[in-house]
């Protein structure tokens, strides 16, 4: 594991505050949103330049229709085919990419040159050989998070990423790519939450995870979740994203996990996946993470939450966007800004919003409260679509500035322009997505089998 | 009917000549640098126009293509005899390749500006190398550079102080030159989202160096071979 290579990586106060600055001396002015300008971009996205990015959608179940729904949105999307070998899925998508291309097989959309870059939403088990395909055909590849259902086929993939340097590959771990979550990186990097003490996270969903189907064939396809040899189960598909998010915003790697599983409510369904998770993650200093996850509950929803000596932040994702709140210790030093900052109450405690449209001011004034942001996926698409651009336009430059030169050179120059590590359009690389997954996937092992797992470095290296 | 003398005499004038010929012709030939990837930089600075929030912007290339063409002996030979060793120079750099490092949506609108769609590259030829240096001067060489630059499709004659040095078979060649925006028809404003747009002052710098070695010569091509 490597956190170090992050270009955010290192944060002090004296940064946060002089990125802060501007924002803080504003408000008091006259109340302008506490907000850096990538948050601003949340609310109101500026027009993007550079071509469209023709784009294929392959695997379009419910997940899969919403990144249809999302690429939509996006300026420089040009959906030109949508992929699913389910007739069902296909016709549920084709009003979300008119004009689209359908088909049903991957390996004949691969050979469509016209294609760039491909968004593959298939089950989890299936990445592996879709990936590797578009991959070795060329296109620029978005593959949904986890990247495997085997730390073996993450490896495989995340080792054919890394060899294809001149095409991007982006993992979706799409809390990588949400400004609102890059706002708070180097708040909590810089120390304003005090010493780290403890991180808590948790999704809660009454729902079967089954999907009908009129043929048993199709039944047992669709619903890979349920079978322990084609699902990464909860943690997996799930706690996946909530565990990377404390690693990285704590700049920490775990160093071994306690879990516990259960089957609470779906029990006669022939399931062998557990509904109820739960998940001790140790992190090296006494930090510690609980996650838990089930589907026999829906209280509370979701939500994250990293604890420090001075102050807690809690994080949450609703129909509004993704949000934060900061709680005060009481004998935590005066920060300034958050004087002016908004506060909403929950129950007894009162948590100083830190997000866009944070002010008091702001809030009478514009109603941001209930302002409408996109979720992180969006930024996650947007960020990949804008590196694609870049990627395909660098190659370009090199090749026809050097005509002689090798693949090494290419190679070099492309990994020199950091491709996915810009403040403006950060993702997931290969890296990042390996080795959650492997995490994700080790944590699962023990939430299913009752253990402690010790992690071993060697685990999380590609070779 | 010639005597041996005659004879010897003529083969050895024929061979001189022969000689002659070979010598000059060497001489002649020009030897081609070409740029290698990552041994080269460009960098344009510059500074917002407003004095309340002003502050030094920048943004690098690491893509310096094209080549020099010039005698065997230059840059040397071009502080004595500028007019035989006067290289021919041409310079390439994509619009696209200068980056901030700080964010991608400032480089795209600074390319815009570049009128990166229409003018996909930054060019640059020589026209005239005037020696600054005296002759004999070893090391990094001085000259005055007189070219064209082509910058968003307005093309100007530039003149500009540059160093060349050789070593190893490559030529290393530095230089800087004050350039004005609007000359080249570039309006000096980028919009930026929240503040606005944002006026740049019209002076930028352009700072360059370049690293170009010898191009190694193309190896004859193997005769076929006749037999499986």
């Amino acid at each position: 594991m490597n956190q170090s290579n992050d270009n955010a990586a290192d944060f002090n106060r004296r940064d946060f505050l002089k990125g802060s600055t501007f924002a803080a001396m504003m408000t008091m002015m006259g109340g302008v949103q506490l907000m850096t300008p990538s948050a601003s971009a949340q609310t109101s996205p500026p027009p993007d330049a550079g071509p469209k990015v023709k784009v294929a959608v392959i695997g379009l179940g419910a997940w899969g229709r919403e990144i249809l729904d999302q690429l939509g949105r996006l300026e420089k999307a040009e959906i030109v085919a949508i992929c699913d070998n389910y007739p069902a899925m296909m016709r549920r998508s084709a009003t979300k990419a008119p004009g689209a291309k359908q088909v049903e097989d991957y390996q004949e959309l691969l050979k469509d040159a016209s294609i760039q870059a491909v968004i593959i939403a298939t089950g989890t088990h299936q990445h592996k050989d879709i990936v590797i395909a578009a991959l070795k055909a060329g296109k620029h590849v978005y593959c949904e998070a986890p990247l495997a259902h085997t730390v073996e086929d993450a490896r495989a993939i995340a080792l054919a990423a890394k060899e294809s340097t001149a095409q991007v590959f982006q993992v979706g771990l799409q809390g990588r790519s949400d400004p609102q979550r890059h706002f708070l990186l180097p708040f909590i990097r810089s120390g304003a939450l005090g010493k780290p003490v403890m991180a808590r996270a948790h999704w809660h969903k009454k729902q079967s995870w089954r999907q009908a189907s009129p043929n048993s064939d199709r039944e047992k396809a669709i619903n890979w979740r349920l079978t322990k040899a084609t699902s990464p189960g909860l943690i997996g598909e799930i706690g996946i994203h909530a565990i990377d998010q404390a690693g990285w915003f704590f700049n920490i790697e775990p160093v071994a996990v306690t879990g516990f599983s259960s089957t609470m409510l779906w029990k006669d369904d022939g399931r062998d996946v557990p509904d109820t998770v739960e998940a001790v993650i140790e992190f090296p200093g006494g930090i510690r993470m609980n996650y838990n996850a089930s589907l026999a509950t829906s209280f509370d929803s979701e939500n994250e939450l990293l604890y420090g000596t001075d102050a807690t932040v809690m994080m949450r994702q609703d129909n509004t966007g993704s949000k934060a709140w900061m709680f005060k210790e009481v004998d935590s030093p005066l920060l300034g800004w958050e004087v002016y900052a908004r506060r909403d109450n929950f129950f007894n405690e009162t948590g100083i919003v830190l997000a866009a449209g944070s002010s008091k001011q702001t809030a009478l004034i514009e109603g941001a409260q209930t302002q409408q942001a996109p979720p992180a996926h969006y930024h996650a698409l947007k960020a990949f679509l804008s590196n694609c651009n870049e990627v395909t336009a660098a190659v370009a430059d090199f090749k026809a500035s050097y005509e002689n030169a090798d693949k090494q050179a290419l190679a070099d120059y492309v990994l020199s322009l950091k491709v996915g590590q810009t403040p403006d359009r950060p993702a997931a690389g290969y890296q990042e997505g390996f080795v959650a997954t492997v995490l994700a996937l080790k944590i699962n092992e023990a939430a299913t089998t009752s253990k402690r797992i010790e992690f071993k470095k060697e685990w999380f290296e590609l070779a | 009917m010639k005597t041996n003398t005659q004879l010897t005499s003529i083969k050895t004038l024929v061979a001189l000549s022969l000689a002659t010929l070979f010598t000059a012709g060497a001489l002649a030939e020009g030897v081609r640098y070409e740029p290698k990837p990552a041994a080269s930089k460009c960098t344009i600075t510059g500074a917002s126009g407003d004095s309340f929030m002003s502050h030094d912007w920048t943004m690098k290339s690491p893509m310096i293509s094209g080549y020099i063409e010039a005698d065997a002996k230059f840059p040397e030979s071009a502080l004595t005899d500028a007019a035989t060793a006067k290289p021919t120079v041409h310079v390439k750099i994509p619009v696209r390749t200068f980056k901030s490092a700080k964010s991608a949506t400032m480089d795209e609108k600074m390319q815009l500006m570049m009128s990166v769609t229409n003018c996909p590259n930054v060019e640059y030829r020589l026209i005239e190398l005037k020696p600054k240096s005296k002759a004999g001067a070893v090391g990094a060489l001085h000259f005055e550079a007189v070219g064209t630059l082509s910058i968003a499709g307005k093309t100007l004659t530039n003149t500009m102080l540059v160093t060349i040095e050789k070593k190893a078979d490559t030529l290393t060649v530095k230089g800087s030159a004050p350039v004005k925006m609007t000359e080249y028809g570039i309006t000096p404003r980028v919009s930026v989202p929240v503040l606005g747009d944002i006026s740049i002052k019209d002076e930028v710098k352009i700072d360059f160096e370049w690293q170009l070695p010898k191009k190694a010569a193309t190896a004859p091509a193997a005769a076929p071979a006749l037999a499986k």
